[in-house]
C-alpha cells in the first residue's frame, strides 16, 4: 500500500514537471493566436505583400526540398549501405548546418555566391544574379534544412532489411533495380517524412535567408521587417498566419509513421 | 551439376578451408554441422553474395567464380522470410522473371504455372504480411523456381515449420528432385537429411570433416556431432595398441585422457572412433569395487534424464559415459545424482569406426 502511494507521488511529480515544459512550449504560441482578432488575421492574409511573401515562402521551400532530394536521397542510400573510412566525419559535416548559427550559415553561403566570387562571376556572365532572388532563398533554405532530409532518409534506408536487397540480387536484379524496386519503395515513408521536415524547416528559416536575400521577402523576413518598421501590432497577424501554416505541416508530419519502423518490424 | 573445388575464405577470425563437393542434376546434398561451422557462408559463396579467397565454383563444368550474383542462377532461400513485403504474391513471383527481362506472356504463363504447382493460386493478390509460415515458404519456392535455377540452396528450410507443414515441404522438395532439380540444403535435423539427401557433407569449424552418401555417413559417423545426431551417446577418438602375444586384444586409449578400454575380438586400426552402445552397459550403484583388467569404471553420477521408455544415466570418470536403462530397471535402483556407481561394459557393447584421416 505504502509502495503504491509512493509510486503515485512519483508519477504526480513527473506529470507536474512535464506539464511545466508543455506550458512553456505552448503558451507563447497559444497566447499569440488567442490575442488576435480572426477577422484582422483573415484580412492580413489577403494583403498583397503578405500573400506574395507566403506564396514565395511555400514554393521556394518546397522547391529547395524537391531539387536537393535528387542528390540527398542517393547520398542517404550510400550512407545507409556503404561502410567506408571517414563515414562518421561525413555524417558530422552533413549535420554542420544544424549546429552553426544560421546567420553564420548565411554568411558562409554568401561567401560562395556573392557577386565577387567565382560562382557569382560565372552567373553574372550569363546575366544571372545569385543573391537577392528566389534562387538564393532556395539555396539558403536547402543549406540549413538538408540535414533533416538526409538523416530521415538514411534511417529509412537503414531500416530496409539488407537481406531483402540480397535476395533481390540473388533473384537476378541489378543494383539499380534493387534500389528502385526494393529499397526506395520500402523507405519512401521515411523519405517523405524527411522531405516534409525539410520543407517545414526551410519555410521557417530567417537567419540564413536574410543574409543572401532580404528581398524578395519570405514570411519570416516580412515578420521581422514589419516588427522593426511598424511594431508588434503589425507583425503579429503575419506571425499568426505563418504559425498556422507551420502547424498544418506539423500535423502532416505526425500523421506519417516513423522512418523505417514498419519494415524493421517485418525483418 | 555444381562442383566446388578447394573453396577457402578467411573472414574476421573465421576460416572456411578447402571445401570440395559435387552435386549432380537431380541430387540433393545436405550440409550439416554445428552453428558457426560455416554452412551458411558456403551457401553465400556459391550464390555469389560473398567472395571466396581461393578455389573454384563450377556449374556444368564452367567456372563461375568470377560471375556476379545476378549471373549465377544459384538461388538461395534464406532461413528468414525474404518475400518483398510491399509486393503482392504475384509480383514476388514475377520479380526474378522481370529482372531477366522475360516477355510479358511468358511471365504470366510461368507465374500461374508455378502458383498452381505450389498450390498458391488463391494467394496471388495477397501481400506477404498475412501469409502463414507454410504459405510464405511455398511462395518463396515458387519465386525461386520460376527461373529454373541451376541449383536451389535452402538454408534450414524446415526449421521454422510445424510437423505437418514440414511433411508437406518435404513432399514438395522430393517432387522437385524427381523433376531433376539439384538442391543443396543446410539442416540440423537428421530426419530432413534422411528424407531428402542423397549425399551429406559435415562441416566443423570451417573444415569438411565428412562427405559421402548419406547412408555411408550414418553408418560411419566420423565426428561427434554426426554420431550424436544418429543417436550415439558414447563416441570417443581413440588410439589402439595391440597387447603383445594377444593378437585380438587391444587397449583403446581415449585421446587426451588417461581412460582406456580393453577391446576383445575386433580388428582395430591404429586410430579410430570407439562407440559404446549405451543400452548394453550395466550399472552397480553405491559401489566402487571394480575388477582390474575388465571394462569396469567407477565414477560419479552427473545426470539422470528420462527419454521415453528409457532413462539415461551419465557417469563422469575422466570422460563422460552414458548408459541407457529401462524404466523398470531404474525403479529397482535407488539412484540419484552425486551417487558413486560402476559402469560395466561387455565386449559386445563396443563398435569401432575406423578413420584413417584422424
Amino acid at each position: 500500500m505504502q509502495a503504491s502511494s509512493k509510486q503515485q507521488v512519483f508519477w504526480w511529480v513527473m506529470m507536474i514537471l512535464a506539464g511545466g515544459i508543455l506550458l512553456f512550449l505552448a503558451a507563447p504560441v497559444i497566447g499569440m493566436l488567442l490575442s488576435q482578432n480572426p477577422g484582422r488575421v483573415w484580412d492580413t492574409a489577403f494583403e498583397p505583400d503578405v500573400a506574395k511573401s507566403i506564396r514565395l515562402t511555400l514554393w521556394t521551400s518546397m522547391s529547395a526540398a524537391l531539387f536537393t532530394a535528387v542528390g540527398a536521397v542517393p547520398l542517404s542510400y550510400l550512407l545507409a549501405r556503404k561502410k567506408f573510412p571517414g563515414r562518421k566525419l561525413l555524417m558530422g559535416i552533413i549535420n554542420l548546418p544544424v549546429v552553426i548559427p544560421h546567420s553564420a550559415a548565411g554568411i558562409a553561403l554568401l561567401g560562395l555566391i556573392a557577386r565577387d566570387t567565382p560562382a557569382g562571376r560565372l552567373a553574372s556572365s550569363f546575366g544571372l544574379e545569385l543573391t537577392g532572388n528566389p534562387a538564393a532563398i532556395m539555396l539558403a533554405m536547402a543549406f540549413v534544412s538538408l540535414p533533416f532530409l538526409i538523416s530521415a532518409a538514411t534511417d529509412a534506408f537503414a531500416g530496409v532489411p539488407e537481406n531483402l536487397e540480397e535476395a533481390a540480387r540473388n533473384l537476378g536484379a541489378s543494383d539499380a533495380r534493387v534500389f528502385f524496386t526494393i529499397a526506395l519503395p520500402l523507405a519512401w515513408r521515411g523519405i517523405i517524412t524527411g522531405l516534409v521536415m525539410m520543407w517545414a524547416r526551410g519555410m521557417s528559416e530567417f537567419g540564413a535567408v536574410v543574409m543572401v536575400a532580404y528581398h524578395p521577402m519570405v514570411s519570416p523576413v516580412l515578420i521581422y521587417e514589419r516588427f522593426t518598421s511598424f511594431g508588434l501590432k503589425y507583425a503579429t497577424p503575419v506571425a499568426v498566419i505563418v504559425v498556422l501554416i507551420s502547424l498544418l505541416f506539423f500535423i502532416l508530419m505526425r500523421v506519417l509513421p516513423e522512418p523505417g519502423k514498419k519494415h524493421r518490424e517485418h525483418a | 551439376m555444381l562442383e566446388l573445388k578447394n573453396i577457402s575464405r578467411h573472414c574476421r577470425g573465421f576460416a572456411l578451408e578447402n571445401i570440395s563437393l559435387r552435386i549432380a542434376d537431380g541430387e540433393c546434398c545436405a550440409l550439416m554441422g554445428r552453428s558457426g561451422a560455416g554452412k551458411t557462408m558456403l551457401l553465400r559463396i556459391i550464390a555469389g553474395i560473398d567472395r571466396h579467397d581461393t578455389g573454384s565454383v563450377l556449374l556444368d563444368h564452367k567456372d563461375i567464380s568470377k560471375a556476379t550474383i545476378q549471373e549465377r542462377n544459384c538461388l538461395l532461400m534464406h532461413q528468414e522470410n525474404t518475400l518483398f513485403p510491399h509486393l503482392s504474391v504475384m509480383d514476388n513471383i514475377t520479380f526474378p522473371l522481370k529482372a531477366r527481362r522475360m516477355k510479358p506472356d511468358f511471365i504470366r504463363q510461368r507465374t500461374h504455372e508455378m502458383a498452381k504447382k505450389m498450390g498458391i493460386s488463391h494467394l496471388l493478390s495477397r501481400k506477404p504480411r498475412g501469409l502463414s509460415g507454410g504459405e510464405s515458404q511455398r511462395v518463396a519456392l515458387a519465386r525461386a523456381l520460376s527461373v529454373r535455377p541451376a541449383i536451389l540452396m535452402l538454408d534450414e528450410p524446415l526449421s521454422s515449420l510445424d510437423m505437418e507443414l514440414r511433411d508437406e515441404m518435404i513432399s514438395i522438395l522430393q517432387a522437385l528432385k524427381q523433376e531433376g532439380q539439384s538442391i543443396l540444403m543446410v539442416t540440423h535435423q537428421l530426419e530432413d537429411t534422411l528424407a531428402l539427401a542423397d549425399k551429406t557433407a559435415v562441416l566443423d569449424a570451417g573444415k569438411m570433416v565428412q562427405y559421402g552418401t548419406t547412408d555411408e555417413l550414418i553408418a560411419n559417423p566420423q565426428s561427434r556431432f554426426l554420431a550424436r545426431l544418429t543417436g550415439i551417446r558414447n563416441y570417443y577418438k581413440v588410439d589402439f595398441h595391440q597387447i603383445k602375444d594377444y593378437p585380438l586384444i587391444y587397449i583403446a586409449s581415449v585421446q587426451n585422457t588417461r581412460v582406456s578400454f580393453f577391446v576383445h575380438g575386433l580388428n582395430c586400426p591404429e586410430r579410430g572412433h570407439l562407440v559404446i552402445r549405451e543400452n548394453q552397459i550395466s550399472i552397480a550403484v553405491n559401489s566402487d569395487a571394480i575388477n582390474p583388467g575388465s571394462n569396469q569404471f567407477s565414477g560419479v553420477i552427473t545426470g539422470i534424464v528420462r527419454k521415453g521408455e528409457t532413462t539415461e544415466i551419465t557417469l563422469r570418470n575422466g570422460i563422460t559415459m552414458v548408459a541407457s536403462l529401462l524404466l523398470s530397471d531404474i525403479d529397482l535402483m535407488d539412484i540419484s545424482i552425486g551417487d558413486n556407481a560402476v559402469f560395466s561394459i561387455p565386449d559386445e557393447a563396443f563398435r569401432i569406426i575406423g578413420s584413417p584421416g584422424i
